[in-house]
């Protein structure tokens, strides 16, 4: 068995992280004796989304404090991080309201969304937590960091070819889990305002 | 997320492996640091 917590104590300690690494796991089901992220349900957009957080990003910060599981329900705000953990394809968001602005202002052309990163299995649940308290029974994916730019100076150094990318930044994600190559983002707009 | 804050992630089957590069590259770091800190005050 992985010692998540000495590796994540460590890793905290190396890099002075000021918030501990989350693990974040994908699964068939919902662990057991995990709790389920309880928050309520969102009013829906006028295109009917909605979910337990404005987008999956959400669920990292909230990671750090507490272990939970999700599902696809709970993700159902943000097409984009739905596409990138798996939970929908592109064909099941590409008339939602979200991607509309998203395209439309330019800020993604119509091209580059469909080669965005995704995970091709679609899980049953995800749960997240911070990794020096993940329990017996659960054995992240992804180990997901909030870094500064003095972190990111020694990853870059320590991982010998380190992506660095921008948005959307959920699909970081998708790389480590679906490539097995750590990324780091430099964040995107829409994550930033999500998580503010 | 705070302005100055970025994100990382990490293939977990690969964290050990990353630690102990992080730990390396922590220490040359520091050893660079300390020298260019004391070369410094040359300048002051």
């Amino acid at each position: 068995m992985t010692d998540w917590r000495g590796l994540g104590e460590t890793l905290s300690g190396a890099l002075h992280l000021a918030t501990p690494p989350i693990g974040i796991t994908f699964s068939a089901q919902r662990p057991t004796g995990v709790a389920s992220f309880d928050a309520p349900m969102s009013d829906p957009a006028e295109d009917g989304r909605t979910g337990r957080v404005a987008a999956g990003c959400v669920f990292w910060a909230r990671g750090a404090e507490a272990t939970f599981s999700t599902v696809a329900e709970d993700h159902g705000n943000c097409s984009v991080g739905r596409m990138t953990h798996g939970l929908a394809t592109l064909a099941d968001v590409t008339d939602n309201g979200d991607v509309a602005l998203l395209v439309g202002s330019g800020w993604v052309s119509p091209e580059a969304v469909g080669q965005i990163p995704v995970i091709t299995e679609r899980p049953g649940a995800i749960t997240y937590g911070p990794l020096s308290e993940t329990p017996d029974n659960v054995d992240p994916d992804v180990v997901l960091l909030w870094i500064n730019g003095r972190q990111l100076m020694v990853l870059s150094d320590a991982i010998p070819g380190l992506r660095i990318k921008g948005k959307p930044q959920c699909y970081i994600v998708a790389l480590a889990k679906q490539d097995k190559v750590a990324a780091a983002s430099v964040g995107c707009a829409l994550s930033r305002a999500r998580t503010a | 997320m705070t302005p100055d804050q970025m994100t990382c992630a990490i293939p977990a089957g690969k964290l050990a492996d990353v630690v102990a590069a992080v730990i390396a590259t922590a220490e040359a770091d520091a050893v660079v640091a300390r020298y260019a800190a004391q070369d410094a005050r040359r300048f002051s």
